[in-house]
């Protein structure tokens, strides 16, 4: 019967096809030789901007090495400065979408400190209690802004460097573009740097189908400026506003 | 027909706004303007306007709950986060036949959502439902619009009754626009910029985008990004826009079925 093994192997094909496809898909496994991603811990993922504590968000702006300026002020070791507290609550505020994840702060230090064979009866029951932002450490981070009717950015895509290469950066920006096609707004861009292009490929995005150049103002100080020009400091950028233009004497 | 429903109760202020196409704010003796759903996609600020009518101040002393048309001074308070509106005339210049054309700046976003799709279609966009169209109007957090001003010759008496009941000789068009998403503390990025075909070439386009950067910097927003088709690049480029900086790219979903 030559029609039954052609199927069997077709479907043979597909099986593998399907496993290898998996493995591949994304650059996480691709980097790690196709190894499987470590198992990722209970966690727990919110929408709701009232769950997050403003000064563990800080921490893990600085702990992930993120400014929200783009040209931001380094120092000698390669850090960031961090983010301003206040301009902090204020972007929250009006962002969109702001989606935090939480975990539980032993299984976060579990990947850096040994966990001990022997578990308590305390661990056990402390395992056994689900994960809420109240218990919880905040670990991932994610926001966009929105018109509410056309288009969106998503910015500051961010999980502790412990917790890394375990799905939870995706999951984040699923997340996002959820909710937001969920609010019928399907401009999506996220502004992204050489080192994250892998990732928001992996997650669904890509170059403009319109074919469009980002641009940024970048528009600096040459000189000494003029007494009348208005300039702006932005990170390690000294932007130069444009002149106010006088409105016609009538 | 109009002065006849402008003195009815307030409660029948929905109908008779709804029947008005109110392109001139002068043309009723009632404001017309209050916060609609789709026909003016009107922000919820305090419009600041620099110029006090004298049928503008018996209106507002008529009005009991009148908050669209109340001359007062800018804000002081440090947390208003919203840009202050302005409204100037940018230029000015004499017709042919007498008439004098003003072009004013206005950032109060004061936008009729049918003369923007108007003026989409003559720039060549593509169609967007005007309830997505006036939703990102509203939640946008700067529209800066240019409109044009036409007052025919022999317009001088505004005070007059006559003048006032009667079709005022202005026409006023919506010319261009620029709007601005921010989260009001870092990053900003400028959609829908566009200039009527008949009044590009002479700088309206860079005004708007210079006004808009410029209140954005204002507030210390120091990321400002756009989009631009590869048309336009070159005009960015000039306004102080650098592409792609410190290779620097905006991605886009792409959605998978």
């Amino acid at each position: 019967m030559a029609v039954a093994p052609a199927t069997v192997q077709r479907f043979a094909d597909k099986l593998k096809w399907g496993a290898s496809r998996k493995r591949s898909n994304g650059p996480i496994a691709a980097a790690a030789g196709g190894a499987r991603k470590p198992p990722l811990p209970p966690i727990f993922i919110s929408t709701n901007p009232s769950h997050i504590n403003l000064h563990e968000l800080r921490d893990l702006y600085s702990s992930s090495n993120i400014s929200c300026h783009r040209f931001p002020n380094v120092d000698a070791d390669g850090r960031v400065e961090p983010v301003d507290i206040h301009k902090l609550r204020i972007a929250l505020r009006h962002s969109s979408v702001v989606v935090s994840v939480f975990c539980r702060p032993y299984d976060n230090d579990d990947c850096t400190a040994k966990s001990s064979p022997m578990m308590g009866l305390g661990d056990i029951l402390q395992r056994a209690i689900p994960v809420t932002p109240s218990n919880g450490q905040l670990v991932g981070f994610g926001r966009a802004v929105s018109d509410q009717g056309l288009t969106a950015s998503i910015y500051d895509i961010m999980v502790m460097p412990s917790l890394r290469r375990m799905g939870i950066g995706r999951m984040i920006v699923k997340r996002i573009v959820r909710i937001l096609t969920s609010r019928d707004i399907f401009d999506i861009a996220a502004l992204c740097a050489e080192n994250e292009r892998l990732f928001f490929q992996a997650c669904g995005f890509g170059d403009d189908i319109l074919g469009s150049t980002t641009m940024m103002y970048t528009r600096m100080v040459s000189s000494y400026p003029a007494s009348d020009q208005m300039v702006k400091c932005a990170g390690r950028r000294v932007l130069l506003a444009p002149s106010l233009r006088q409105p016609f004497a009538s | 027909m109009q002065t006849h429903s402008a003195l009815l109760s307030t409660s029948q202020y929905p109908i008779f706004s709804f029947g008005c196409n109110c392109d001139g704010s002068n043309l009723s003796l009632f404001p017309c303007n209050l916060n609609l759903g789709v026909g003016r996609a009107r922000r919820k600020l305090k419009v600041c306007q620099t110029r006090a009518s004298f049928w503008e101040s018996i209106r507002s002393g008529f009005l009991k709950n009148n908050t669209t048309q109340v001359i007062e001074p800018p804000s002081t308070n440090q947390e208003e986060e919203e840009p202050l509106p302005e409204e100037f005339v940018l230029v000015e210049k004499t017709l042919a036949d007498g008439a004098i054309e003003q072009i004013i700046f206005s950032s109060g976003g004061d936008v009729d959502v049918y003369d923007l799709q108007a003026l989409c279609d003559k720039v060549g966009w593509p169609r967007r439902p005007l309830s997505k169209l006036s939703a990102a109007l509203k939640n946008s957090y700067m529209v800066a619009t240019l409109h044009s001003l036409r007052k025919s010759p022999g317009e001088d008496d505004e005070y007059t009754w006559k003048s006032y009941l009667t079709e005022r000789n202005e026409q006023k068009k919506l010319i261009g626009m620029a709007r601005a998403t921010s989260d009001h503390a870092f990053n900003a990025t400028i959609w829908d910029v566009l200039v009527d075909p008949s009044y590009q070439g002479q700088g309206l386009g860079k005004a708007l985008v210079e006004k808009t950067i410029r209140a954005l910097l204002q507030r210390d927003i120091g990321n400002i990004t756009l989009f631009a088709d590869s048309q336009v690049v070159e005009f960015y480029r000039n306004l102080g826009f650098e592409p792609d900086p410190e290779g620097i790219k905006g991605m886009f979903w792409h959605p998978r079925y």
